[in-house]
């Protein structure tokens, strides 16, 4: 593994002992379970026991590496609420909704890179400027929102789309296109900007005073460094996606993770909150970590700085 | 001013004078509500429940966009949404720069370890759900006002710091500073005379950039029903009272959802057109 | 065939800037015979660097307007030629040296890959051919180890190597036409001579015709069969090398000889021109020069001198030239 690759790893590492750090003191805060958990009539004595049954009365840094030792092992804790272990509450929901951040992603993709390609090919035309306005306009609109029209426009009027729910790729398409349009916006933006800078390059000229054809100098010369920063931003567009995931499947009533938080959230319950937050906390540091080893693929120049 | 001058002048502010409209009207419109709002924001009116917009038929010029399912006027209540994210939106904004651009100095300026453990802080933020972790806050804390303000600069106090200790730290290796600092000038006076003058417009830049996220962060919330609460209506308050009226009242979702769309987007346009105006290679 | 290799008439090149048309290359004539080596001189932006870009159509075509009464290399005209015709053209017939070769590569591509994807373009030949003629031509270079290198990327290596890269890349498909625009400025000194002694030598192995820009009069003494020195987008005298160097007619050439140092005489006083070259933007009616010029006379700013022959093989533009130049 290249030395670049292994600073990474270990600041990942690091990252990663920090947001369960973080994680376990916000949840801690919260207020005490002992006291949600507890029968209405609970006595002082039946409330200590529950605490000392829990480890609730053990130190702090003790609590936080049982919890840690524990998150490694796959164990993140009982849900009271649900009455089952969280582990297994998230790895019910999680298919749902790695299928729709999946789709989303694909489909920012889909849309920005050829979309940002050709509106850099044809900058300052007219169709640079109405792909640039609508792109400005999706990235200001809220996500959830432009949701709520598009059930408006396809579910309610014209009744080709459900409104909400799990099942076939019909219900899939919504909310999919719902997560994926604020990402492909500013992927557009950034895919045409790239483009056009990579363009102007001065390898792009000697390019051309070789004589070879314009798509080879656009997709072998071109494509690749304009992908650079693309990708760096794709990672973070999919973190922000499984953000996004919250909001979208609790619209559509989409059976995932994030409508799973919502509702814990909802319902206090904080073994639960705790798991998923970890959980897309490891998830975002592992995206980028897997960003950066894609960018050694991409720039070799990287690997030998 | 000669046409092709004029051209080239719209042309290179163009962006920036939409953005300032735009923003000039809803700051307007947040500041003097009482006065240009047709109804008080939440007179209830059963006998006028889910009036469609004026254009539409069946709607009436006495509700230019329609009522919501209560009766109440949707353009007086989409006018005084106006002020609770405008004041969520500038709330966010002055915290947030403080604390990024504290953190962004001290990392820029002093280096080593201290750059090392607040760059770790950034990260830290940066590699988490933050969407979870403010509705997580909001739902055990409390919604209101203030909270949402807090948790939306913690949700952007990032952009300021990165943007920040990057510039403080090209300034920092400039000569002239190296020059003030070996003959000993006091560090207090090198930020406020070298390095401030400096950073003042990356800042400026950020702030409008986040303005927009902030607005866009505080809908999202308050959509989550964990937002500002009270009874004075938010645009984000508004999006949720509609999601249960989607199948027979789409105005009630579409007319708070333009009104954010509008301001995000004047928000962005201020910062794409100083970001250009100032430099170039702050773009994130 | 004995025709020029390169023949340009009335050409002009205007850029839309930002604030208004920019006209770098005003109503230009040149012709290059087969084998002869130009050196073309003068301050950046005066237009050399854009004249020689233009002849292969380099330039965004977006930004800028390309007229010329004629415009050919190796006889067949360029005027109107599209966009494939065109790319057949650039390599085998026409190629160029870049000035920084660190920009002027492909940072994402090994070397080989840069020197073979003409070869096959024009060629034809198959991949492994590519890469053994790749191979003969970073020897030629002076590259060692060239079955080492031509799996490397452009930054592993040193900037002269880089420069010896991009020659490789000119020389590919053996065109009949090289253009140096600025090969040394952005090498190290002790590189450049290197540098120009390979050019030199390889021009002189393959007899091709070769225009060298640069803004180092000094340079071109022992490079150039003739030289060419452009002022504010036009050229201003065309002179064999040895009749330029020993009588410069136009007053602006004997100002870069004066600043420029010699060897033979280290301890002459470098004068450097006074003032700045003029805002492209703007055309002065007259001479470009004359606000800069000792010799300028009343209608030197109201009137512009045409290029004419003053003798075989000179052409001047001036109406006051030095006493020495006039035959």
């Amino acid at each position: 593994m290249p030395l670049f690759l292994f600073k990474r790893f270990l600041q990942a590492v690091l990252v990663l002992i920090g947001v369960s750090f973080l994680t376990f003191i916000v949840a801690h805060l919260t207020g005490d379970p002992v006291e949600l958990m507890a029968r209405e009539n609970a006595t002082l004595e039946d409330k200590q026991e529950l605490r000392a049954f829990l480890g609730l009365d053990r130190p702090l840094a003790e609590q936080y590496l049982s919890f840690v030792g524990k998150a490694v092992q796959g164990d993140l804790g009982y849900s009271f609420v649900q009455r089952a272990p969280v582990t297994q509450l998230i790895a019910e929901r999680l298919p749902a909704t790695l299928q729709l951040a999946a789709a989303g992603f694909l489909l920012a993709l889909l849309i920005s890179v050829p979309l940002g390609i050709v509106i850099a090919l044809k900058r300052n035309t007219v169709w640079d400027v109405v792909v640039t306005a609508l792109a400005m306009v999706g990235q200001a609109a809220p996500g959830f929102w432009i949701g709520l029209m598009l059930v408006v426009l396809f579910a309610v009027e014209l009744q080709i789309l459900p409104v909400s729910g799990y099942g076939g790729p019909l219900y899939l398409i919504l909310p999919a296109i719902t997560l994926a349009l604020q990402s492909a916006a500013r992927l557009t933006r950034l895919v045409r900007a790239s483009m056009l800078e990579v363009l102007n390059a001065d390898y792009i000229r000697t390019a051309r005073s070789k004589g070879l054809r314009e798509r080879t100098i656009l997709f072998i010369h071109a494509f690749r460094g304009a992908m650079i920063p693309v990708v760096t931003m794709a990672g973070l567009e999919l973190a922000e996606l499984v953000s996004g995931a919250f909001i979208t499947e609790t619209i559509f009533a989409w059976p995932g993770v994030g409508r799973l938080a919502v509702n814990a959230v909802y319902q206090r319950d904080f073994p639960l909150i705790q798991g998923v937050v970890l959980m897309a906390a490891v998830f975002f540091v592992v995206i980028n970590f897997v960003v950066d080893v894609l960018y050694v693929v991409i720039d070799p120049r990287v690997k030998l700085k | 001013m000669t046409r092709a001058t004029a051209r080239r002048f719209f042309g290179r502010h163009a962006i920036g004078l939409i953005g300032l409209t735009i923003l000039f009207l809803v700051v307007t419109s947040a500041l003097f509500a009482p006065w240009i709002a047709p109804h008080p924001p939440s007179a209830v009116n059963l006998m006028a429940r889910l009036v469609p917009p004026a254009w539409v038929e069946g709607g009436t010029f006495s509700h230019v966009l329609g009522t919501d399912n209560l009766g109440r006027d949707i353009l007086s209540r989409v006018i005084y949404g106006a002020q609770i994210s405008l004041s969520v939106g500038a709330g966010a904004v002055v915290i947030g720069a403080i604390i990024g651009s504290s953190v962004g100095l001290l990392a820029g300026y002093f280096g080593g370890w201290v750059d090392a453990v607040l760059s770790f802080l950034i990260n830290v933020q940066l590699s988490f759900p933050f969407t979870l972790l403010a509705i997580f806050l909001l739902a055990t804390f409390g919604g209101g006002f203030l909270s949402v303000v807090v948790v939306v600069a913690l949700a952007t106090w990032v952009n300021y710091a990165r943007v920040v200790r990057g510039q403080v730290m090209s300034v920092t290796n400039q000569d002239y500073v190296e020059a003030a600092r070996s003959v000993g000038v006091p560090t207090l006076r090198i930020l406020r005379h070298y390095i401030l003058p400096n950073i003042l417009s990356p800042i400026i830049v950020v702030a409008s950039f986040s303005m927009a996220q902030a607005i866009l962060t505080e809908a999202a919330l308050s959509f989550l029903g964990v937002g500002v609460g009270g009874t004075q209506p938010s645009w984000g308050m508004m999006l949720n009272d509609g999601r249960n009226y989607l199948q027979n009242a789409w105005w009630m979702t579409a007319m708070p959802g333009i009104a954010t769309a509008l301001t995000v987007l004047a928000g962005n346009l201020c910062g794409d057109w100083l970001q250009d105006r100032t430099d170039p290679r702050l773009r994130q | 065939m004995t025709g020029p290799v390169l023949e340009v008439q009335n050409l002009s090149v205007t850029f839309q800037g930002d604030s208004g048309p920019v006209h770098a290359v005003r109503d230009l004539s040149l012709s290059v015979a087969p084998g002869e080596v130009i050196g073309i001189v003068g301050e950046s932006g005066s237009g050399k660097s854009v004249t020689m870009m233009s002849v292969l159509r380099l330039l965004d075509t977006r930004r800028t307007e390309i007229t010329a009464g004629r415009l050919a290399v190796d006889g067949r005209s360029l005027l109107g030629l599209s966009g494939r015709a065109l790319q057949d053209m650039r390599g085998p017939v026409v190629s160029y040296i870049f000035q920084d070769p660190l920009t002027a590569l492909n940072p994402l591509l090994t070397v080989g890959r840069q020197i073979t994807e003409g070869l096959r373009r024009h060629r034809g030949l198959s991949r492994a051919e590519a890469r053994a003629w790749a191979m003969d031509l970073l020897r030629r270079v002076g590259i060692p180890a060239p079955e080492l290198r031509i799996n490397q990327l452009p930054h592993q290596m040193s900037g002269g190597m880089r420069q010896r890269v991009m020659i490789a890349i000119a020389l590919a498909c053996d065109p009949k036409l090289l253009i140096a625009d600025e090969p040394t400025t952005a090498l190290d000194v002790t590189v450049q001579a290197e540098i120009v002694r390979l050019v030199q030598s390889i021009q002189a192995e393959r007899g091709m015709a070769m225009v060298w820009v640069t803004h180092d009069l000094a340079l071109l003494a022992r490079l150039a069969d003739r030289v060419v020195v452009m002022y504010a987008g036009r050229i201003i005298e065309d002179a064999p090398a040895r009749t330029l160097y020993a009588a410069p007619g136009h007053p602006y050439t004997a100002g870069l000889l004066a600043s420029t140092s010699r060897i033979d005489d280290p301890f002459t006083e470098q004068a450097p021109i006074p003032g700045t070259p003029p805002d492209p933007r703007v055309i002065a009616p007259g001479c470009s020069f004359a606000p800069r010029c000792s010799r300028a006379l009343p209608r030197c700013l109201n009137e512009l001198p045409d290029l004419v022959a003053q003798g075989q093989d000179h052409r001047l533009a001036c109406f006051n030239p030095l006493p020495g130049a006039r035959t």
